[in-house]
């Protein structure tokens, strides 16, 4: 997982979580260099969300620790968490639009509470961040009216308004269409390359991760499954990994005469399912 | 121990529910009560899954209890349907599942009462910590916005329900009062009963109904929207930003309607004074004057504050608790009016026992 040369903006050490008893996440290392795209890939339900969830301090750190720009997320409070927390912009998922709020008031919001700017150089400042996601007609929309993509851009013109080092996405393009995401994809790919803005990028979308990816993070069962860029994880020993980027999945074929014996079976049933393969 | 087999026939399923229950019956009870039992399906002419799960049912009945129920010569075409699951995803044990007794429950329900009501108490405690750090999420002009929505668009339907409740006192107490001829006297009734009970009650209601709800709402969906954490993520505090403002203007609105229920029903009042009682509008103020101290104003205000507060903390209580979808935005809504009327009325009562006892 080590990123070669430059500057660690991300550094995850041994990251675990459980909710109740369930292992969502089991001993994540990872490092993100300063002006990389980096893909965090896994199926849906693998903890991709949740682990986002950590290292923007939404959810409290309890195995591990998460170091972001330098500073450890989960043991800051107060100015000090404020000001880091300026430093990245996060797009959710869902976008996560005020919703009493028009677009641009939307994007307006991180610089009226955190800048001293008049409100005449922030409606400047809107405009450009909405001109830089191709939205700049979409300023006095409400979220209700913007279609999954637009939302998408509009959640990301937010998270730009304060000229973040850093971005954070939860599926960027899930839910689009394959045009609408694969112009999302190219946009993160111009924030990395014309503002040289690191991108963390959790998805389970293959396509995207091809357009905007520089190195992968493969997660599986809430543990690191692979990591390298897309053709050295392609080479993974894994054949899960492999399965996964190839879209084959074979069907895990229980044969015939194992199910047979199973109902045959003489003896009574173990507590737990794997006893039964035993009969 | 030697085996009975069961031969079973004729197709299983969807459609012959009961007959294939009827004829794995009698397999069942042997392997409880005799030994063990073996299903034959050399038989059958169809399986489909509905046959083929009230039979794994009641080979893992047999299984959970210790007794021995096999199943044999399964047809192909059923062993591969099977052969696309995984053994462990269907054999599970069955849900046992005990209920729990009614004393349990009610445990249960005690301690979310108690986590409930921890939970509130956090949430109260946190809107006083941030009111009095003074955070500067909290913006004037977002209490101002509140105070609009939660006290100036009360203002047509609380008049005119103010109006009317006035209105019926005067009747309730003319009706007692006007064979004793004192009908002056509605005068007194209309302006105690109002100030001191039936304003802030009545406001308290309304604005229950009307923007508990809405804040509830509002705060529940924004948070299975993320739009809390976006918030959070922006280092703009949640509570001092959305819960705050709402707080604060309910608990300035209230009052003020308050105050406004009290004037217009005493014109109402008026009007029936002035009306079919035939009293002249100077002495029906007089007697209001005359009748009326500032404590009564004063607690009908002391109440009002009450309800402001009872009505916006648990409201944003209700909103912040949700966490699934849709259905819960609606169950926070409908406990949030449900519950601040019934702890309005629990501190009206508090309030006007003080007051009759001290003052
Ligand atoms: N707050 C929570 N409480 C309980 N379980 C959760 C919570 N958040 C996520 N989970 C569980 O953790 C697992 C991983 O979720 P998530 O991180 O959202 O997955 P992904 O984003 O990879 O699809 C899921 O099984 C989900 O049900
Ligand atoms: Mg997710």
């Amino acid at each position: 997982m080590v990123a070669k040369g430059g500057q660690t903006v991300i550094d995850v050490k041994d990251v675990g979580v459980s909710f109740g008893d369930r292992r969502v996440l089991d001993g994540i290392t990872l490092q993100v260099t300063r002006g990389e795209a980096v893909a965090i890939l896994g199926p849906s339900g693998c903890g991709k969300s949740t682990l986002l969830r950590l290292m923007i301090g939404l959810l409290p750190i309890t195995q591990g620790t998460i170091s972001i720009l330098g500073e450890q997320i989960g043991s800051l409070s107060g100015l000090d968490l404020e000001k880091l927390l300026l430093r990245f912009g996060v797009l959710f998922q869902s976008s996560a639009l005020i919703g009493s709020l028009t677009v641009g008031e939307n994007v307006a919001l991180p610089l009226t509470e955190h800048t001293a700017l008049s409100d005449s150089a922030i409606d400047v400042v809107v405009r450009m961040k909405l001109a830089q996601v191709g939205l700049a007609h979409a300023k006095d929309l409400r979220p209700a009216q913007l279609s999954g993509g637009m939302a998408k851009r509009a959640g990301l013109a937010r998270a730009l308004a304060l000229s973040p080092e850093l971005l954070f996405f939860d599926e960027p393009s899930a839910g689009l269409d394959p045009l609408t995401a694969l112009s999302l994809d190219h946009l993160i790919v111009d924030l990395r390359d014309r503002l040289g803005v690191t991108i963390v990028a959790v998805t389970h979308e293959l396509a995207s991760v091809r357009v905007f990816a520089d190195r992968v993070i493969m997660l599986r069962d809430g543990k690191v499954a692979a990591h390298g860029t897309l053709d050295e994880v392609a080479k993974s020993d894994d054949p899960w990994v492999g399965n996964f980027l190839n879209r084959t999945a074979p069907r895990e074929e229980t044969n015939h005469q194992e199910w047979a014996r199973l109902l045959a079976a003489n003896d009574v049933a173990g507590k737990d399912g794997g006893a039964l393969g035993n009969a | 121990m030697a085996e009975q087999r069961f031969q079973l026939r004729g197709p299983l399923t969807a459609a012959t529910i009961r007959a294939t229950r009827d004829a794995l019956a009698p397999a069942l009870a042997h392997a409880r009560t005799a030994g063990p039992a073996v299903v034959d399906l050399a038989q059958v002419a169809a399986v489909d899954d509905i046959g083929l799960a009230q039979i794994m049912a009641a080979l893992l009945d047999a299984r959970a209890e210790g007794k021995t129920l096999r199943v044999e010569n399964v047809p192909q075409d059923v062993l591969r349907r099977l052969s696309l699951l995984d053994p462990k995803d269907v054999m599970a044990a069955p849900q046992a599942g005990p209920r729990a007794g009614a004393l349990e429950s009610l445990g249960d329900g005690f301690f979310a009462r108690t986590r409930d009501g921890a939970e509130f108490l956090g949430i109260v405690v946190e809107l006083v910590i941030r009111l009095v750090m003074r955070p500067k999420g909290l913006r004037l002009k977002a209490i101002v916005e509140q105070v609009m929505i939660i006290g100036v668009g009360a203002i047509p339907i609380l008049s005119l329900i103010g109006f009317l409740i006035g209105v019926i006192i005067a009747f309730q107490a003319a009706y007692q009062l006007r064979d004793l001829g004192a009908n002056l006297y509605v005068a007194n009734m209309v302006g105690l009963s109002m100030a001191r009970e039936l304003s802030p009650f009545v406001t308290g209601i309304l604005v229950a109904g009307r923007s508990g709800s809405a804040i509830a709402a509002e705060i529940a969906t924004m948070k299975i929207n993320l739009e809390l954490d976006a918030l959070r993520t922006m280092a703009i505090d949640p509570t001092s930003s959305v819960l705050l403002p709402r707080v604060i203007a309910t608990i300035i609105a209230v009052p003020i309607l308050v105050a406004l229920a009290n004037v217009l029903g005493i014109l109402g009042g008026l009007v029936i004074a002035v009306g079919p009682l035939s009293l002249s509008a100077g002495s029906y103020w007089d007697q209001i004057l005359i009748a009326m101290r500032p404590n009564d104003i004063l607690i009908g205000m002391l109440k009002a504050v009450t309800f402001g507060i009872v009505i916006a903390t648990i409201a944003c209580h209700k909103g912040s608790q949700v966490s699934g979808g849709s259905r819960e935005v609606a169950a926070a809504t409908t406990a949030a009016v449900v519950s601040s009327i019934f702890w309005m009325i629990v501190c009206d009562a508090i309030v006007t026992m003080v007051f009759f006892f001290v003052g």
